[in-house]
């Protein structure tokens, strides 16, 4: 009951980082590694999803195992204010902030994470989990 | 001996045996009518246009350079001569050197003293540090200076101002072999040595067009080719090169599936347990999560990402499996493609699980681009932390701050450096307002060229360039600084296997063109840099002096030059680690297994291979505690941006083998310019024909950044790539206003996440025949 609950809880985290990353992605288009660093991670997120519905069916939970490969309809218009900005420091800020706001949502999906990390083949969880969060440092820092 | 070196690039074989000494050829060349014994003095330094480091003699006669020769004793080239070294000398002489500072008033770039330039270069850092601080300024060098001049770069830069925002055009060429060997072995450092080439029974050359980028160290391989019991050798490039001839098999793989590539035969290597155990339970860490890893890669995956049979990957695996001295040598195929360092860090892991390092002829040679890119690396100018310092680690912080007898706070170590590309886009947001180039020309060489223009043309930003001629970035500065030449100053030139030289002054630079050392240190003066003790700094002021505090600098370190001294120079070249302990030099790094990885020493704690994100020392400690060679490895990902049916055809761009980065030297040098004038573009008889071109029809090829006009040479290349050599700029044209003639008109602005290295391999581009070119 617990774990289906964790489950069900990981995966609408994972979702919405998913849609987090990737309009992170557009609404900084014209930070190169920002932009292309933010869709390897939503790649990487968006298997996590396929994961996760496929951990949740001996609880007899049915979990979305797909999600939007795009931020949405107003993805082009994210994508068109970043280029437009582009030679101004102001989205500097924003950046920041949408930085922080990623890296606690990461520590909640690696948190909530740890309770069926069993569940996964080692290889691959080990890898993914603790270097999101350095990625995300990276970029905090710079 | 003279020979037509245009014609012959790589000269008479001298054939040699596994574990024989390389035969000597010397060969020279002198200006028309001169013999030997007209010469006045011969004056000893290395070649200055590749990254080989071969050991030359410039011919001095009534004060103007005559000629060139080798250096028979030399432990790079025995004598030999690369065809680019036996004419490139020419240059200095050009007649449109820059002789005098230049400054922009009006618009226009006009004569000034050097009084008035570096007044407003010293004027406008001064009001930029006060009113916007140490990182609106950034400096972008060069891997073609003197280890002295890289040195003191990185005292002004680091210590003296104290921005992040310092790199090389190494980044281009080098910054995968760094983070290649960061990764693997904790530090940066050549583990191997030229002389691998005497003794290998197997030589896997991994995206390394050796024979045109350092074509001497290609005729070593010949001679052991043409001589007894030869080597074996494997070829990976997309081209069908001379290397690709002569190999044993040749891989070649679609641009941008390298790491696929890698991984199947890291897989073929351990599913067929051709794998030295003990050496990887004593020397090394993360076999399991490696084998793990390529446990998903059989051949016939990879066969299908790069296009090749999956019985030629297992033939190449075999002959890596079977070697018993493997050498493995890795160039800019790898460091300039997607995935680069995790494909190039696979090179590492390949000898690692065979046990082959250390001994003669098991090496790796992780390789550089540019002449004394090495130098850029240790001494800090790529941004690292000099003496291979880790910026993460407050010990080495400290360690720096009481070496310069600075505030350790004066030093930036709160985030990784500044990366090349990273601080064009600072320039680009407008935090970085004074951006100063030396020796280099990135309005030809960075990615994405009409960017990089406009970039470099805007107002706001103060842009110094500092250089020998007036190239296409100079045309855009608001000051000039002419720089002397190499065989115009004196320093030390470090190659890509550790060996130091020392190149001597020959001539007196033209005009009133100065070295770069002493621009560097007039600069520090004016602006007036202090110590803690309120002493100028940097203390030093001419290139001895220099190389002596550089040699305090390495002190302990892995590129320890403490043992090293002019006067010893004179005598030959020493590879380092040089110091009371090795006075005669090292050969080869990690023979007794014993790496430079403890958590207290390495240089780098290493990073995600496919994100870039970095690790902490808690992180490095817990995964590697003594110090251990690391067996890294990533998932292959497709390159971001694929072939499609509107661009069809994967684009590479790179070097060959008569001109050297943008031409600024060798496209004036008549033998060089005429043996390749003008932009080709390679590609196979099958898409020619598809697109109705025969050899020398004009083809246009496009990107989504722009259009690149090319003559078009059908070659032995891999159906649906295209290949564009990236020297011509837009000096020499009649119509510089068409801008249809650098390769990087195409390139992305897009980079490996762990090196920073652009990507030059990885493109998806259209290709017509060009209006009206029948």
């Amino acid at each position: 009951m617990k774990i289906a609950l964790a489950l069900r809880e990981l995966h609408r985290a994972e979702k919405a980082l998913v849609r987090d990353l990737l309009k992170m992605s557009d609404r900084h288009h014209a930070e190169p590694e920002i932009h292309h660093v933010a869709r390897d991670l939503a790649r990487w997120s968006r298997d996590h999803v396929r994961a996760l519905a496929d951990a949740g069916r001996p609880y007899g939970l049915e979990l979305g195992a797909e999600v939007a490969e795009r931020s949405g309809p107003l993805a082009p218009v994210r994508t068109a204010v970043s280029e437009l900005l582009s030679t101004r420091p102001e989205p500097g800020v924003l950046l920041l902030a949408d930085l922080r706001r990623l890296h606690r949502a990461c520590a909640g999906c690696r948190w909530t994470g740890n309770c069926w990390r069993r569940e996964r083949r080692p290889s691959r969880t080990t890898t993914c989990w603790p270097w999101r969060a350095a990625a995300t440092r990276t970029h905090c820092a710079s | 001996m003279r020979r037509d070196a245009i014609a012959d690039p790589w000269g008479a074989r001298t054939p040699y045996g596994p574990g024989q000494s390389w035969p000597v050829r010397v060969d020279s060349q002198l200006a028309d009518g001169l013999t030997e014994d007209d010469v006045d003095r011969w004056v000893p330094t290395a070649a200055v246009l590749h990254s080989n480091g071969d050991g030359l003699e410039l011919a001095v006669k009534d004060g103007r350079l005559v000629g060139v020769r080798g250096r028979a004793a030399d432990r790079v080239n025995h004598g030999r001569v690369d065809p680019k070294d036996l004419y490139g000398w020419q240059a200095n002489a050009s007649p449109d050197r820059l002789t005098t500072p230049l400054v922009r008033r009006d618009g226009r770039l006009v004569e000034a003293s050097w009084d008035e330039a570096m007044g407003l270069v010293a004027g406008r850092s001064r009001a930029l540090l006060d009113e916007r601080g140490p990182s609106s300024i950034g400096f972008y060098t060069s891997g073609q200076l003197f280890c002295e001049e890289y040195y003191t770069l990185a005292a002004i830069a680091h210590g003296a101002i104290g921005t992040n925002h310092l790199d090389g055009n190494t980044r281009l060429c080098t910054a995968t072999a760094a983070a290649a060997l960061k990764e693997t072995f904790g530090c940066d450092g050549q583990p191997g040595s030229y002389t691998d080439v005497d003794h290998a029974d197997v030589i896997a050359l991994y995206g390394h067009n050796v024979a045109e980028t350092q074509s001497v160290l290609w005729s070593r391989m010949l001679d052991r080719l043409a001589g007894p019991n030869p080597p074996s050798l494997l070829c990976v490039d997309p081209r069908d090169t001379p290397v690709a001839r002569a190999a044993t098999v040749h891989l070649a793989p679609l641009p941008g599936t390298n790491l696929a590539l890698m991984n199947a035969l890291l897989h073929e290597i351990i599913a067929r347990d051709w794998v030295d155990h003990d050496y990887l339970d004593r020397c090394t860490v993360g076999f399991d999560q490696l084998a793990a890893l390529v446990a998903d890669y059989p051949p016939e995956r990879a066969a299908e990402i790069c296009r090749i049979p999956a019985a030629r990957i297992r033939e190449a695996a075999a002959l890596l499996g079977g070697a018993q001295r493997l050498l493995s040598t890795v160039l800019q195929g790898f460091y300039q493609a997607h995935q680069a360092t995790a494909a190039a860090v696979q090179v590492n892991n390949i000898n690692l699980v065979r046990g082959m390092l250390g001994r003669p002829g098991r090496g790796v040679l992780q390789m550089n681009g540019q002449p004394t890119a090495e130098n850029t690396r240790e001494c800090g100018a790529d941004g690292d932390l000099t003496g291979f310092r880790n910026w993460a680690n407050d010990a080495h912080v400290t360690e720096l701050a009481d070496l310069w007898n600075l505030e350790v706070k004066q030093i930036p170590h709160y985030a990784p450096p500044t990366h090349a590309m990273q601080i064009f886009r600072y320039a680009e947001n407008g935090s970085l307002r004074l951006l100063w180039v030396s020796a280099t020309n990135p309005a030809v060489s960075l990615p994405d060229l009409a960017r990089i223009r406009s970039i470099l043309s805007q107002d706001r930003l103060f842009l110094v360039v500092q250089d020998v001629f007036l190239t296409e970035t100079a045309e855009l500065a608001d000051v000039v600084l002419p720089a002397a030449m190499w065989g115009e100053k004196t320093g030390g030139f470090t190659n890509a296997d550790r060996t130091v030289h020392l190149s001597e002054k020959a001539v007196d630079p033209p005009g009133q063109a100065r070295p770069d050392l002493d621009i560097f240190l007039d600069y520090a003066r004016r602006m007036d840099f202090r110590d803690r003790d309120g002493q100028p700094f940097p203390p030093w002021h001419d290139a001895e002096t220099a190389f002596e505090a550089w040699k305090r600098a390495s002190a302990g370190r892995p590129c320890d030059y403490t043992g090293l001294s002019y006067g010893k120079l004179r005598q030959r070249a020493i590879q380092w680690p040089c110091d009371a302990e090795h006075p005669d030099g090292t050969e080869r790094l990690y023979v007794d297994g014993k790496f430079f990885a403890r958590p207290g020493y390495c240089e780098d704690y290493g990073r995600d291979l496919v994100t870039g994100g970095p690790a902490d020392q808690n992180e490095y400690r817990a995964v590697n505690p003594d110090g251990k060679a690391m067996l890294k490895a990533a998932e292959y990902l497709p390159p971001r941006e694929m072939p499609s049916a509107e661009h069809p055809f994967a684009l590479i761009t790179g070097r060959t083998i008569y001109q050297f980065h943008t031409r600024t030297k060798t496209g004036r040098v008549p033998e060089l310019r005429d043996a390749a004038p003008e932009v080709w573009v390679e590609m196979s008889e099958q898409d020619a024909k598809a697109h109705d071109l025969s050899e020398g029809d004009l083809a246009e090829i496009t990107t989504p950044r722009g259009a690149v006009r090319a003559r078009v040479r059908i070659r032995g290349i891999r159906d649906g790539v295209l290949f564009l050599p990236f020297h011509y700029g837009y000096w020499g044209t009649d119509d510089p206003s068409g801008r249809h003639r650098a390769a990087n008109e195409l390139t992305i602005t897009d980079w490996d996440p762990v090196s920073k290295q652009p990507l030059f391999k990885t493109a998806a581009a259209a290709m017509r025949r060009a209006e009206g070119t029948r």
